[in-house]
């Protein structure tokens, strides 16, 4: 147990029985209502502190940044070694070794075959029958993210909001809100106050931010189709993410 | 603790007043702040389910006082 989850727990505990004794105290003995009432409200307060506390992260939030850091230092190292320059095509699990993941083609290519069949699980892969297309395919933050989804979300606009709201601002909480907008083979997301800063890193053209890389992944699973991060902006507080449907 | 402070201020004192006050404000707040984590809403799910019992069970009484004029408690 971390110490702020301690703190919590121990607050909890400590409020909930004040509460209870204050609220019996006053109702049996000194028969006054608002004393009564302001030690429900203290369970009320305990109760809420417990389930504050055990909603704390098991690892700090420092330990996860290195840890994203450390990775993504390493894709960006590989990105620059080998030239890539070609944005990242975000695959779904059916086209994949089982998880979503990215492929950035080696050569760049504007118009950039889709993969007829399952690809292999490694690093260098062969996408499509001509000698030029082999690419990396690399697992990001968004390939994990989606095993935080209980199960596959629908293709709809509604079901795809629910998903991205459900991770991003529910269980890993990087942003206030998710706005989707969908039509015509492009993908309009809103991120409200993303906690995660944008850096200007090589991987980040690539693969997109962390952030834009979730999305995409979620995305890419719940269409089932190949997605790309056309653009990505930010201003003002807020992450807009176009992607773009390979069709 | 605002609404108890009103409330006390007005020498309310009918407790299930305060009470169903607490409730409708513990729902509108957790309904504000969802999605929450899975394990604080199991917390939360808990709590509301006792509290939402507790409601129910204020509102049934005033439904006797008023039908019957007995009050319980």
């Amino acid at each position: 147990m971390t110490p702020t989850e301690t703190s919590y727990i121990l607050l909890g505990l400590g409020l909930t029985s004040t509460g209870v004794a204050l609220s019996s105290t006053s109702y049996f003995i000194l028969r006054s209502t608002p004393l009564t009432a302001l030690g429900i409200s203290t369970i009320i307060l305990g109760m809420v502190s417990l389930a504050l506390g055990r909603s704390q992260p098991k690892i700090p939030p420092e330990a996860s940044t290195i840890l994203l850091e450390s990775g993504l230092e390493n894709i960006s190292a590989i990105i620059e070694e080998l030239g890539l320059t070609s944005k990242a095509i975000y695959l779904p699990s059916s086209m994949t070794s089982g998880q979503p993941q990215a492929l950035i083609p080696i050569h760049q290519n504007p118009y950039p075959p889709k993969p007829k069949t399952t690809l292999p699980k490694r690093l260098i892969v062969k996408y499509a029958p001509n000698p030029e297309d082999i690419g990396l395919l690399i697992t990001t933050p968004g390939s994990t993210v989606t095993n935080i989804l209980g199960s596959k979300p629908g293709p709809a606009m509604g079901d795809l909001e629910a998903a991205l709201s459900s991770v991003l601002t529910g269980t890993i909480d990087l942003a206030d809100a998710i706005k989707v907008t969908m039509g015509d083979g492009r993908i309009i997301v809103e991120v409200s106050n993303p906690r995660l800063e944008y850096r200007s890193m090589r991987v980040y053209e690539c693969l997109g931010s962390p952030i834009a890389s979730m999305v995409a992944s979620i995305a890419t699973e719940a269409l089932d189709k190949a997605v790309v991060i056309d653009r990505e902006e930010h201003k003002r507080g807020k992450l807009m993410i176009e992607l773009k449907v390979l069709e | 603790m605002l609404t108890t402070a009103t409330l006390s201020a007005y020498s309310e004192k009918r407790l299930d007043l305060y009470v169903s006050l607490y409730i409708v404000e513990y729902f509108i707040l957790t309904l504000l702040h969802s999605p929450l984590n899975p394990k604080a809403k199991k917390i939360i799910d808990i709590t509301g389910y006792a509290l939402f019992t507790v409601f129910i069970i204020i509102v049934a009484m005033k439904v006797i006082e008023i039908l019957y004029g007995a009050r319980l408690l």
